[in-house]
């Protein structure tokens, strides 16, 4: 089966993926105005500051919206339909994109509060995925 | 009473598409060839008013490469030497933006008469098509890595907006039989031999990415449409009545869609408001609105977007059928995306075409009687860019 894709690590996401690997979820606060980041970026979209530091973030977040794909896009999904991809806002700020693992997806609802898990993906990544933040019963 | 923004009265003269299907022996170029052929053969255009030509990358979404030089092509190919011409994209907003622009250079005295010109194909979905033009979509590393697929990005919105203001399954799906039966009066509409449907066969049909099911999904073929944006008297020498531009507005918002500020008002509402300021109009004049759907949900969004609807209020509107035939405000009156037919990377074409076509009185069996003043909206990548046009019967 073909594996799924992995991202390109560059200069500016580098950091990002290495703590990945090492199962912690970080990510860039601007130096100037202080404002969390995602996704990963050479400068600040706030005030264009090039002065950004990496923090380690507290990976908790609440599902804006959501959908459950019951067709594979491609054949490295066909055995996760049906899945969720999912937008939330995390507590620091921005958004972010991931599926939400670990939860039916009838069970699944704008506002659900989650958290970051890491998935093992192919050559020693680990991907930030959503899991609930409440047990799942 | 409107104020154009333009000088010199641009308005689109002639407009032409060729009928949406596949065409498996022509490639890239014969099919900027195939609706170029159609254009000339129906419009009657002396080459030497032509001085402006702008194209799209020919194979944008099916070749490996690409053609960047578009224009030149055809420009050599149609022997006529520009002093006004690029290749541009702007996904589904290209020819919006076409349109925008060749107003512009025809109100700046950069060109008398611009050639419009896209075709395009749909890849097979199933045959890796899906997962190439979400790839294009989509952000490389934060967003493709997680099985990002089309429906679903755009499901994103649709879920957002069945939250936020109650929005139904049902009235979702009454956009798919709203736009059907449209198709139904269009000759070359590709859903119109299939007969119209009903809410519960949309509801019915393979579930593809929630809330979406398989009819609530545009029907991916290939095809492509040109059009000339001339000054007024040059378009009034090509045709009775020109579709005069009497506003534009651009707008671009968020990249890829996970960044979008607000999943329910993704952009439209800003490149409305500045194409009703241009024209000096409010959305209440509007007799006819033609909007790219590339799902059903895109309409009841850009509807409340570009205030046609109030906010919220666009699902009910197509339930009650006020957007089909006979209904208050037609929308999509070619069928839309959704039952003409998606051309692929020529697909924001289509209701370029059709809005100037209805204005210009040439819609046949499917022609609004008032339709004295059309907007068309289009968008590019995931909703992210916006093109607004307000045409209408007098400068």
């Amino acid at each position: 089966m073909k594996p799924k894709p992995l991202p390109h690590v560059g200069p500016f996401t580098r950091p990002y993926w290495d703590a990945a690997r090492e199962s912690r979820f970080m990510l860039q606060r601007c130096r100037r105005c202080r404002q969390a980041i995602y996704y990963p970026r050479p400068w600040c979209p706030h005030c264009w500051s090039t002065e950004l530091e990496w923090m380690p973030a507290c990976g908790r977040g609440q599902v804006i919206t959501y959908s459950v794909i019951h067709e594979p896009p491609s054949e490295a999904f066909v055995s996760e339909v049906p899945y969720i991809l999912a937008v939330a806002r995390l507590e620091e700020g921005p958004q972010m994109m991931a599926n939400v693992l670990g939860i039916e997806p009838a069970r699944m609802r704008v506002g659900l509060p989650v958290r970051i898990v890491f998935e093992e993906r192919s050559g020693g990544f680990r991907v930030p995925q959503f899991a609930p933040a409440e047990e799942s019963t | 009473m409107s104020r154009s923004p333009f000088d010199h009265e641009p308005a689109i003269a002639a407009a032409t598409e060729i009928p949406p299907g596949r065409y498996p022996e022509f490639d890239a170029l014969n099919m900027y060839e195939a609706v170029m052929r159609a254009f000339i053969g129906k419009w009657p255009l002396d080459p030497s008013i032509v001085d402006g030509l702008l194209a799209a990358p020919a194979g944008m979404a099916v070749a490996k490469t690409p053609d960047i030089f578009t224009h030149e092509t055809l420009a050599d190919s149609l022997g006529i030497h520009p002093t006004f011409s690029e290749t541009l994209n702007a996904g589904g907003a290209t020819y919006g933006f076409m349109a925008q622009r060749a107003a512009w250079a025809v109100s700046n005295g950069l060109a008398k008469a611009v050639l419009c010109i896209g075709a395009g194909k749909f890849p097979k979905v199933g045959g890796g098509g899906g997962e190439a033009m979400a790839r294009m979509v989509s952000h490389p590393d934060f967003e493709f890595i997680y099985g990002s697929f089309i429906p679903a990005l755009y499901a994103l919105s649709a879920r957002r907006h069945m939250h936020e203001y109650g929005t139904t399954r049902e009235q979702l799906a009454s956009v798919a039989v709203s736009s059907r039966d449209w198709a139904l009066l269009h000759p070359d509409a590709l859903m119109r031999s299939k007969g119209p449907i009903t809410i519960a066969d949309v509801i019915n049909s393979r579930p593809i990415a929630e809330p979406f099911n398989l009819l609530d999904c545009s029907i991916p073929c290939d095809g492509g449409a040109a059009f000339i944006v001339a000054r007024g008297e040059i378009a009034r020498s090509i045709t009775a009545q020109p579709a005069y531009l009497l506003g534009a507005g651009e707008y671009h918002d968020h990249g890829p869609v996970s960044q979008a500020r607000d999943f329910t008002s993704m952009g439209a509402r800003e490149s409305a408001r500045r194409a009703f300021q241009g024209a000096g109009l409010k959305p209440a004049d509007v007799h006819v609105a033609e909007i790219y759907d590339a799902f059903t949900m895109n309409p009841i969004m850009f509807l409340e977007e570009t205030g046609l609807v109030p906010a919220g209020r666009g699902g009910a509107f197509f339930l009650e059928g006020r957007g089909a035939p006979g209904g208050s405000l037609p929308v999509n009156t070619y069928g839309g995306l959704l039952s003409f037919g998606h051309t692929g990377d020529a697909s924001g074409m289509s209701m370029i075409i059709e809005g100037a076509l209805q204005v210009m009185g040439l819609g046949g069996e499917r022609q609004i009687a008032d339709a004295d003043i059309a907007l068309v909206h289009s968008y590019g990548n995931m909703m992210s860019e916006h093109s607004t046009l307000i045409l209408g019967r007098k400068p």
